[in-house]
């Protein structure tokens, strides 16, 4: 009998080659599951973190009541923006803004007792300033004493910093005593013979704003003819302007705000007229629509600063050429937001002011990526950002330095901004012939 | 004269005191949100009673006396931001100037009566404000800022003393011969001067303790806002308020003063977020309502028409 023969078994694979293949298959598995797993996390939402709010009062009744108003919206329309956008994002979560506000009737008496229950009864985590100078120092202890930063967008006189020690009082538009620099600078470029002559009202910001534009036109070697103010509740400056004009006057700057605005130009019209003033610069007034509208042609050629205008270039372009981060909307996408967002709506320069505090608290959280007081406090001292207001960024006491005015003239019916040239979209015409 | 003691001072003045002895126990318990609200209160009440010394016991009607309040926001700015002085010291230096003030407004204004006398008094709240406006040490129309901090016990304790000084004179004032010729004056001024009432010098002494404690209560409302603007500082809404709360109170009444400064100024507190901007459209009216129908004032009425009462309010 024959030995059944045994079948040959089949060459096996090397163990050396099956233990490659293993590992290879492992390491396989172990690429696609990392791979996997980061997919899956980067795009996983950043888990929410929370509201971050923000407290303030601001004036919808009194005094200041369409500023207020204004600088509502505009901070509103921020807030739209931010939370669409992704909020803000701190130590890895992301937080959006909501607002806690009330009526501080345009009265500092009320700001003692409001800002403590924003902050006690609501707990606001950090806080606008309310709008003007007189409230905003009303407000600007609490921020101390709580230990909260505040952004101020409404109170642009410089004694609030430079007459008392603010530490977390930041300033985010320019201050009053550069208001009408724009002015000054160009006549001194351009007429630096022109005499001038100063009426304003005599409330805190105008008498600031234009006592330092005189201070600075003499230091330029410019004659001030005439320097004097007037009550508010002014209603006949004939004889104030017919004083100005036997002065010798060229050139008028001051007014304060709109009706007294526009009581000086109706008044120029009989008492300052063949020739009129070669050159006007009011505060506030002329920055209104309503100015053209009532004054017709008498307001062309009338200049006014204004801290904005929806007209501004400010782009992520501009900033970049400026060495400078830029952060939030553009102009253009701030209007078309505001304007969507409030019956259509142009903002007003209060709006942009407003709307720009809460955008530069945004980013300074951002960046310190903390809510810290001190953290978020010591950020908005080192950054020097761009964004649709201008630029950002102040000196140790929370002063802004780098924000600039721009100065707008009306030109055939159409509001142009002709300074500062790089942001201007049109040139200052002179002289101002009155009609 | 009657011999003090707490039987003599009477149920209103001892209940005032009461009330006010309770706050000062519990101020620095009280959460900062209550406290402000009180501290604002009893600032309104201080003024409600300066007004009361002059329109309440003589009715002589103050419209200018916002003056006093701002003369004395100036003195404590003048005093914490040239002089350096602690703010109570401002308190007291804006005091005395408004009293210097009120002293020389007086001798001249108080010849006149009735409405001649509410305009003059008006006619110098507005020399007051262009006379601040030109006046550069006092900050001109620019105003004064205050590196002073957030110290609401410090005002508490400040503006506390100041009131209980104010209950206190109201009272000895109105319960004393001074009370007899202050009353004559009120009724028929002619009267009381033939009787040997010396209508004057008292109308002058009244006006100047009311220029005092206007002043004082103005610094302490100052010292909280951190400093002082001329238009605010000047505005004629202070008058009017500090009018409203004793026309509502009780005009010359012990306790009306402090009646009419919790209706008003609670009153406005609730306004802020209800009923936005209809603040003074409500005051005024009820002011309207209570001339009309109830002249003597919260405190008059309920002395007028609940008996049990009588004894125990004044």
């Amino acid at each position: 009998m024959s030995e059944p023969v045994q079948a040959e078994a089949p060459p096996a694979a090397p163990r050396s080659r099956r233990k490659v293949l293993a590992i290879g298959i492992a390491f396989l598995v172990i690429l696609v599951g990392v791979a996997a797993a980061a997919v899956y996390y980067l795009t996983l939402p950043t888990p929410f973190g929370g509201t971050i709010k923000v407290g303030f009062s601001i004036s919808l009744t009194g005094q200041f009541n369409v500023e207020g108003k204004n600088s509502l919206n505009g901070i509103k329309t921020v807030l739209n923006w931010i939370n669409g956008h992704g909020g803000v994002t701190v130590q890895g979560k992301v937080y959006n803004f909501s607002l806690d506000y009330y009526d501080d009737q345009s009265t500092p008496g009320n700001i003692g007792t409001l800002y403590p229950r924003i902050i006690q009864n609501d707990n606001a985590t950090f806080l606008l300033a309310p709008y003007s100078s007189g409230l905003t120092t009303a407000a600007a202890p609490l921020a101390d004493s709580y230990d909260k930063v505040m952004m101020s967008h409404g109170g642009s006189s410089d004694v609030i910093w430079t007459g008392s020690t603010r530490r977390n009082l930041v300033e985010v538009l320019s201050r009053a005593s550069i208001y009408l620099k724009g002015a000054v600078d160009w006549l001194h470029a351009n007429h630096p013979s022109d005499k001038i002559a100063a009426l304003y009202a005599a409330d805190s910001f105008s008498t600031f704003a234009t006592q330092a534009a005189l201070g600075y036109a003499q230091s330029l070697n410019m004659a001030v003819v005439y320097n004097q103010s007037y009550p508010t509740t002014a209603t006949d400056l004939s004889t104030q302007l017919t004083a100005a004009k036997n002065a010798g006057a060229d050139d008028l700057i001051g007014g304060g705000h709109y009706t007294d605005g526009l009581l000086i130009m109706n008044q120029l019209k009989t008492t300052w007229n063949a020739p009129p003033p070669k050159f006007v610069s009011l505060l506030v007034a002329v920055t209104e629509p309503a100015f053209q509208s009532q004054l017709a042609g008498s307001a062309n050629n009338v200049t006014g600063p204004s801290q904005w205008e929806t007209a501004v270039t400010y782009s992520p372009t501009f900033a970049q050429s400026a060495g400078l981060s830029w952060y939030g909307p553009t102009p253009a996408e701030f209007t078309q937001l505001y304007g969507s967002l409030n019956n259509g709506d142009v903002p007003a320069y209060h709006a942009a002011e407003a709307g720009a505090s809460l955008l530069v608290l945004a980013n300074a959280i951002q960046r310190a990526n903390s809510f810290n007081t001190t953290a978020v406090r010591a950020q908005l001292g080192s950054m020097h950002i761009m964004d649709f207001f201008g630029e950002f960024q102040i000196d140790s006491r929370g002063l802004q330095v780098a924000h600039s005015m721009v100065l707008v003239q009306w030109q055939a019916g159409a509001k142009k901004v002709v300074l500062p040239a790089d942001i201007a979209d049109g040139s200052c015409q002179y002289p101002y012939s009155g009609a | 004269m009657r011999r003090l003691s707490l039987r003599t001072l009477g149920p209103t003045l001892l209940g005032i005191l009461a009330f006010l002895g309770v706050l000062a126990a519990i101020a620095g318990r009280m959460p900062l949100v209550l406290l402000t609200l009180v501290i604002n209160l009893l600032i309104f009440a201080a003024l409600a009673y300066s007004i009361n010394f002059i329109t309440g016991l003589t009715g002589y009607v103050s419209f200018g006396h916002v003056l006093f309040m701002a003369v004395g926001g100036y003195g404590l700015a003048y005093g914490v931001g040239t002089l350096h002085w602690h703010p109570v010291a401002g308190v007291a230096l804006g005091a005395l100037v408004s009293l210097a003030l009120a002293l020389g407004i007086g001798a001249v204004t108080l010849r006149f009566r009735g409405v001649y006398f509410a305009i003059a008094s008006q006619v110098t709240a507005l020399a007051g404000f262009y006379i601040v406006l030109e006046v550069q040490e006092l900050g001109g129309g620019q105003g004064i800022v205050l590196n002073v901090g957030f110290e609401p016990i410090a005002w508490f304790y400040t503006i506390w003393v100041i009131l209980a000084i104010e209950v206190g004179i109201t009272y000895w004032i109105t319960h004393g011969r001074l009370g007899y010729g202050i009353r004559s004056i009120r009724a028929d001024e002619d009267a009381a001067k033939t009787v040997g009432v010396h209508a004057a010098a008292l109308k002058l002494v009244l006006f100047a303790i009311s220029g005092l404690f206007a002043g004082a209560a103005g610094g302490v409302y100052y010292w909280q806002g951190s400093g002082i603007f001329p238009n605010e500082a000047f505005s004629l809404t202070f008058s009017l308020i500090m009018l409203a709360m004793i026309v509502i109170g009780g005009m010359g009444t012990l306790l009306g003063p402090l009646f009419g400064a919790v209706a008003v100024y609670l009153s406005s507190q609730y306004f802020l977020t209800v009923l936005i901007g209809f603040e003074f459209v409500i005051i005024g009216v009820l002011v309207v309502v209570i001339a009309l129908f109830l002249p003597e004032g919260i405190v008059g009425t309920l002395r007028k028409y609940v008996p049990e009462l009588r004894g125990l309010i004044e």
